[in-house]
């Protein structure tokens, strides 16, 4: 349903930091963001996080993706 | 089974049927109710079907249907709280409830801050309270009643299971509205001294008096587009200290919020925006207070008014609320 592990999707995710819907990814990629920024998250395991997300949480994350996927360019 | 008020017979009925309840009253009442599949915590103010009230004669049940499944109720002390999320249900949501102004309470915030683990599942819940003149003079508790036992100083837990086609979500209102100048706090604390505000480090009490801010506006950041409150506790004028019930996050813009002058209007308008039932919410007793909900309904939300509201994350001056998508 979403994009694989190694889809350059989940970087994108990392790098543009578009808006979310829900208060879950909201404060999970809030999370992400600022322990990359503080290196206490590496890429691979905030890529891993999102994807791990997204995959348990596919019903909520069907309108998540579509509206994060219009912001990424 | 509708969410609401029930009388202390009303209530034992139910429960001794077997409903699966979150339950909020009067220590009095709670220690009435009988054994079975529900926790609770003591609590006099609701928002109740005819309006926001002081009730130490009734019992709110939450009711939680059939698709909830209880997995376990455990309760937590001080240093067992990140073992919450660890014992969060594969598929589901937790319930939590915490005694305010305890240990746990104030040690709640910042074990769910520096855990990434809290957000694996959604965990919805309340900090239990008093009438707030009792405040000081009685605690707060919070009950299992699976074998009715209290707590004043441990969070309790009712971790449940959800069907696979069940999908939960935690959504929050918030109608505080940032404003001013940029506040930036170096530390995670409780008790503030100095803030960098504009760029400039100073006495918050000093800049707080200097602007006549009162304690019904929180400070407010916003985490990836949803508004988080730190709301003031106390600008103690001894100390020279601004306290505030959550704490402050550092590496966080915040920013002072308007003055709302009504809020039943912001609550209605927030409300018709969300468009789903809501399972499960709660809203704050300083929304209650400073709002003056007391007789006044927010569209036909029912629930409790609460001391602090869990969603994930401990939050001031918010409306928590659960909401299910049920594939056929």
């Amino acid at each position: 349903m979403f994009p694989d592990i190694s889809s350059a999707f989940w970087t994108k995710i990392l790098e543009q930091k578009p808006k979310a819907n829900t208060l879950a990814l909201r404060l999970l990629t809030d999370r992400l963001y600022r322990g990359i920024e503080l290196n206490s998250v590496s890429k691979e395991e905030a890529i891993a996080e999102l994807y791990s997300f997204f995959n348990k949480y596919k019903s909520m994350c069907k309108l998540e993706f579509e509206f994060i996927n219009d912001q990424l360019k | 089974m509708k969410n609401k008020l029930y009388t202390l017979e009303e209530a034992q009925n139910l429960l001794e049927e077997g409903v699966t309840a979150i339950v909020g009253a009067e220590e009095s009442l709670l220690k009435q109710l009988p054994k079975g599949k529900w926790i609770g915590g003591t609590m006099p103010y609701f928002m109740a079907e005819g309006g926001g009230t002081v009730s130490q004669n009734k019992v709110f049940l939450h009711h939680l249907d059939d698709r909830f499944q209880i997995n376990q109720i455990k309760h937590y002390k001080e240093h067992q709280l990140e073992n919450i999320f660890d014992d969060y249900p594969t598929w589901g949501v937790s319930f939590i409830i915490i005694p305010s102004l305890s240990e746990v309470a104030f040690r709640y915030p910042f074990v769910a801050n520096k855990n990434i683990d809290v957000l694996k599942s959604p965990l919805i819940g309340w900090l239990s309270g008093v009438l707030w003149d009792h405040v000081g003079k009685v605690d707060p508790k919070v009950i299992d009643g699976q074998t009715c036992t209290f707590y004043d100083n441990q969070a309790l837990v009712m971790h449940c299971d959800l069907p696979g086609n069940v999908s939960p979500s935690l959504g929050t209102i918030n109608i505080f509205e940032p404003a001013g100048p940029i506040i930036e706090f170096e530390e995670e604390t409780t008790e503030i001294s100095e803030a960098i505000i504009d760029g400039k480090k100073q006495n918050l009490y000093d800049y707080i008096k200097s602007i006549n801010v009162d304690i019904q506006q929180p400070f407010i950041t916003d985490v990836s587009g949803s508004l988080i409150n730190t709301s003031i506790k106390e600008i103690d004028d001894t100390n020279r200290l601004v306290k505030v019930w959550t704490p402050t996050w550092p590496g966080y813009k915040y920013q002072l919020s308007k003055v709302v002058d009504n809020y039943e209007e912001k609550f209605e308008t927030e409300l018709k925006a969300i468009n789903k039932e809501m399972v499960f919410n709660c809203n704050c007793l300083y929304n209650y207070l400073f709002g003056k909900l007391k007789g006044k309904k927010i569209g036909n939300v029912t629930g409790l008014i609460t001391f602090g509201e869990i969603a994930y994350l401990l939050l001031d001056q918010t409306l928590v609320y659960l909401t299910l998508d049920e594939e056929k």
